[in-house]
């Protein structure tokens, strides 16, 4: 692959997917990438929200104890 | 935005009821069969719904990382119980009865389902504040690993990710008008 250059990140195109990767085959690569480097952390059971804002909230706090949890595992 | 009291109950419940983190190197995972088997399982059982949120970005070709799988459903009592019938069809977990149309059609337009086992979460939505109903919704047909999805519009997803708070849903519009040319001010 050629060297490209950019004055910015964000003139920065998505890379192009490996030769022969279909749309699939692209998605799994990553997410399976992403979980072996994050593993699933989420509660279980039905959590019911008065509206989308209270459950992206929960997203947050799910997020800072994701953290802190991985930081105690690594002590 | 949710108040700094409401915000120290949700942290509560995530540290009371998140199981301990397991290595997905000792297993082997693959995410996006878990989230085309809940889809599947949709279809089969005539769900009436259309995914919106990381998992469409994909679908629509703007491969990133989720942990959820977010669809909007028709709020309907029997379009609930399919749905249920669905899920249970996925993972026997009697959790899977709490999900109901009292609240999804009442004061509960957002319910997350955590599977027992799995890479995903689901959040189950009927309507997002008064700006996007499932009535109102632009959905088309996609098929992924021949899997037939209805899926939101990227025009449909970009008017509702463009004016959300939350850093991931702006990056996600900049991504959609990006590779769609839509207009900065495409609007409802």
């Amino acid at each position: 692959m050629s060297i490209q250059k950019y004055k910015s990140v964000s003139d920065m195109p998505p890379p192009p997917a490996a030769p022969g990767q279909d749309l699939a085959d692209r998605i799994r690569t990553l997410w399976n990438r992403a979980f072996l480097l994050s593993p699933p952390h989420f509660v279980r059971g039905v959590t019911r929200f008065t509206s989308t804002e209270e459950a992206d909230a929960m997203r947050a706090a799910n997020e800072v104890e994701r953290m802190r949890r991985s930081a105690q595992q690594r002590g | 935005m949710v108040d700094s009291g409401a915000y120290t109950r949700l942290q509560q419940t995530v540290v009371e009821r998140c199981p301990p983190q397991r290595p997905c190197y000792s297993r082997v995972v693959d995410a996006l069969d878990d989230a085309l088997r809940v889809i599947r399982s949709f279809n089969e059982a005539g769900v009436d719904y259309v995914v919106v949120g990381g998992v469409a970005l994909n679908v629509h070709g703007l491969v990133r990382a989720t942990e959820d799988l977010d669809v909007f459903v028709r709020p309907e009592v029997e379009n609930i119980a399919r749905l249920r019938q669905a899920l249970k069809a996925v993972w026997s977990d009697p959790d899977i009865d709490g999900i109901t149309a009292a609240d999804l059609c009442g004061d509960y337009p957002a319910v997350r389902y955590g599977p027992p086992e799995g890479t995903l979460y689901l959040d189950i939505l009927t309507r997002l504040g008064e700006m996007t109903k499932f009535a109102d919704l632009e959905a088309e047909e996609k098929e992924i690993a021949g899997v037939r999805i209805r899926v939101a519009t990227p025009r449909a997803l970009y008017r509702m990710k463009k004016n959300t708070v939350r850093a991931i849903d702006r990056s996600d519009a900049l991504a959609l008008r990006r590779a769609f040319q839509f207009d900065e001010e495409d609007g409802p």
